[in-house]
């Protein structure tokens, strides 16, 4: 009886119409809901993007920088300029007899000069690895939704 | 049932309402998404722009980080010429032009009849200069803006710093001419060499224009060196920001030259040439341990900021094409006597104390050979052979050996072969052999002292290393280091053979240590033990034949002899003060040598004995 209660109720047409209405609004604000979704995530990204235009501009304004700032450096500590102030100081090339030579003992005069820029040895560490560059939609929802619950841990 | 009916109907009209709205949203979303307003673009009409990464090229530095090569940032400076006509501005263009000229000093004809022309034709960007420094932009805005706003012009003070050859504008920021109405100013980078003539036959030189390298470093490692300032098309949008081109700098390469050393050894091959007359030259230092090239000088050098200069262009562009006279091929002379006295004492045909008796002449292969002054000396060893240079007792020497084992020590020396050097234009030079189709018996005699073939400096320094390295004999190197991106390759020490033994090796240097005792004064250093041999070559003139009025004058030598931290060769080409290597030659070594044992730190003979006690 109930069974037959129940089917009737859900068989009316009037019931089997509502029914597919609201699928359809259902469908409509599930979609709105991912469009609203996809457009944070693609201001974010266009936001981001900004700044990696940005940052890029700025790396090739401080690469021209740096290297003027190297190559002035350079033009005032070459040889020729170095020299002629150390003559303006008095100071002229010795020659190997006044050199005196103390012997140390454990010293090893042989010793080659280590040769190596500290600068140019040392790995790169450079972050191109930005987390919202690799980042796909469900990666930033599961990042939202974390930071969303966090306050409800330990609950 | 009626009522059911305009229920439903009202239902659906609501539905398809929502849904048509939905829609309507989603459809303006996505062509918002996927279209592009280009009228709201930084450029209207354009999606995006052409983008260059700043990317430098790698620098060439000296062993202790001093930097031979860098870049600088310069300009190109662009004058927009079409939108002066279009606002009828006619006087501003004449203004605009003449500043251009007078500020860069333009002498391209092309573009100064452009430039002069009247009226002048309707032409879009005109680049009125390509690499403008810091200082000429800073003038030429400075003027134009003084212009502007009816200010008479005021030339910037062009002697602010102490030194005019330093640019020094008042900042070193990257200068912008965005606030400029129709003149636009690039940066960019080009090849800038600090220290001018210092070391540049080894450098080379990087074409502006081009941006490849020419001769020496800059050429072998062009495309290490080369910062791929590679050019994008770049959109506007953000979502494609990973598109721009990112930097792409050059390797960076650490020579084994020592510039201290390095303009030592200019500054006294230089002098020496001018005080002798001579014509050019060439001194190489190494360390016959490792083969690390510690200075090569070579004259005449040119600026490489400026190889578009006419003082150059005969160092640059010569018949010859040398660059570098290390790496010439030329005929030696009796430098080379050493290496036949080592072939011989190798293969066991002579001793230190073998007698010949010098007659004053020999024939080999219907040739009469004779001493250098065509006289006979009577009874001599082999020690007093190489003391006094005689060329009828070497030539005799060398058909002890006979042609076919001569020539196999001298290929095994290397000579007729590169020896890998990593500078651009390395000759192989020549030497024949036994089984050359134009050879002639009369050559062995000949080749024994250094005439009838030709060598380069670096292949003697790669020869005389085994001499001075126990036999083992290293290929010089020039390149210390290449560092990329974080990475160091450092190329090992080479050891290339073993011509002679390490017993001809230690007896030849006391031969050689003997004999400069009393061949050449001029070469010694006191406190110090050297082993060398002088060479003078006469010249050979095409139609003239050998003409000893020129000559070749050469020394090599090493020390200290017991423990050889340095080779050191000498060539100076075509003296007029004299024509004798003893006189020419030697005098140079002296001076190198007494330079670098100080530099390097090699402390005399018997102070080095206490500290290795």
């Amino acid at each position: 009886m109930a069974e037959s209660l129940i089917q009737a109720y859900s068989n009316s047409p009037r019931r089997q119409k509502l029914q597919i209405i609201g699928s359809i609004f259902m469908a409509i604000v599930i979609a709105a809901v991912l469009l609203i979704l996809y457009l944070v995530v693609s201001a974010r990204v266009v936001s981001v993007g900004r700044q990696l235009q940005q940052a890029k501009d700025e790396i090739d304004q401080m690469v021209y920088l740096s290297v003027n700032y190297r190559n002035q450096i350079s033009y005032l500590s070459r040889f020729e300029l170095m020299e002629e102030k150390a003559k303006e100081l008095g100071f002229r090339p010795p020659y190997p007899g006044e050199v005196f030579y103390v012997p140390v003992t454990g010293f090893d005069y042989q010793i080659q000069p280590h040769v190596e820029s500290v600068e140019d040895a040392r790995p790169a560490v450079i972050n191109v690895n930005l987390v919202e560059y690799h980042e796909t939609l469900i990666d930033w929802i599961g990042s939202q939704l974390s930071i969303f619950l966090r306050p409800f841990e330990g609950l | 049932m009626t009522e059911k009916i305009t229920y439903n109907w009202r239902y659906i009209t609501i539905a398809v309402f929502f849904s048509f709205f939905a829609l309507a949203i989603m459809g303006q979303m996505v062509r918002i998404q996927l279209t592009v307003n280009t009228s709201e673009l930084p450029v209207p009409g354009l999606l995006g722009q052409w983008e260059k990464a700043a990317s430098r090229r790698g620098l060439i530095l000296d062993r202790n980080g001093h930097v031979l090569a860098g870049n600088q940032t310069v300009y190109a400076v662009d004058i927009n010429f079409e939108e002066f006509y279009q606002e009828g501005e006619i006087e501003e263009v004449k203004i605009l032009a003449e500043i251009a000229i007078e500020v860069f000093g333009i002498n391209n004809r092309h573009l100064l009849e452009f430039l002069k022309q009247e009226p002048r034709p309707l032409t879009k960007n005109i680049t009125v200069e390509r690499f403008a420094t810091q200082e000429k932009l800073l003038e030429f805005l400075f003027r134009v803006e003084n212009y502007y706003q009816n200010m008479p012009p005021e030339p910037l003070d062009e002697n602010s710093g102490e030194d005019p050859l330093i640019p020094l504008p008042e900042n070193l920021e990257v200068i912008d001419c965005n606030h400029l109405i129709r003149v636009s100013c690039t940066p960019h980078l080009i090849r800038s060499y600090p220290e001018n003539m210092l070391a540049s036959n080894i450098i080379g030189f990087v074409m502006r224009d081009t941006k490849q390298g020419q001769l020496g470093i800059e050429e072998k490692y062009d495309s290490t060196l080369f910062g791929n300032d590679r050019t994008l098309w770049a959109l506007w949008d953000p979502h494609k920001a990973d598109q721009a081109p990112d930097p792409d700098h050059g390797a960076n390469i650490i020579l084994t030259i020592d510039s201290v050393l390095q303009a030592d050894v200019e500054q006294i091959l230089d002098r020496h040439i001018k005080k002798t007359g001579a014509l050019a030259g060439s001194v190489i230092v190494m360390d016959p341990r490792t083969g690390e090239i510690l200075a090569m000088a070579s004259s005449p050098r040119a600026d490489i900021n400026k190889y578009w200069s006419d003082d150059y262009i005969n160092i640059i562009n010569n018949h010859e094409n040398v660059f570098n006279y290390a790496i010439k091929a030329y005929e030696p002379g009796s430098v080379v006597k050493v290496l036949t006295m080592a072939a011989a004492l190798d293969a066991g045909v002579v001793e230190p104390d073998t007698e010949f008796i010098d007659e004053g002449k020999i024939e080999i292969g219907g040739v009469t050979i004779r001493n250098w002054n065509k006289k006979p000396w009577g009874p001599q060893t082999m020690t007093t052979c190489l003391q006094n240079s005689l060329n009828v007792c070497l030539a005799w020497v060398a058909t002890q050996l006979e042609s076919e084992q001569f020539y196999a020590y001298f290929q095994d020396f290397g000579f007729g072969q590169l020896t890998g050097i990593e500078l651009s234009g390395e000759a192989p030079g020549l030497v024949k052999s036994h089984w050359s189709p134009d050879y002639t018996r009369s050559e062995l005699g000949t080749n024994a002292f250094g005439q009838g073939i030709e060598i380069t400096p670096i292949q003697m320094v790669k020869a005389i290393s085994a001499i001075a390295n126990q036999g083992e004999m290293i290929a010089p190197r020039i390149i210390h280091s290449i560092v990329d991106d974080g990475y160091r390759y450092t190329p090992p020490k080479t050891v290339v053979g073993h011509p002679i033994s390490a017993e001809t090796a230690d007896t030849l240097t006391d031969m050689l240590e003997e004999s400069l005792q009393n061949e050449s004064s001029l070469a010694l250093v006191p406190g110090y033990s050297l082993a060398g041999k002088t060479g003078t070559a006469e010249i050979y003139v095409p139609g003239q034949g050998y003409k000893s009025s020129a000559t070749n004058t050469s020394f090599v030598g090493w020390g200290p002899t017991d423990d050889p931290q340095f080779l050191v060769y000498v060539w100076i080409s075509k003296p007029s003060a004299s024509i004798w290597g003893s006189e020419i030659a030697a005098p140079v070594f002296k001076k190198v040598v007494e330079r670098l044992v100080i530099h390097l730190g090699i402390p005399p003979d018997a102070v080095r004995m206490t500290l290795q006690d």
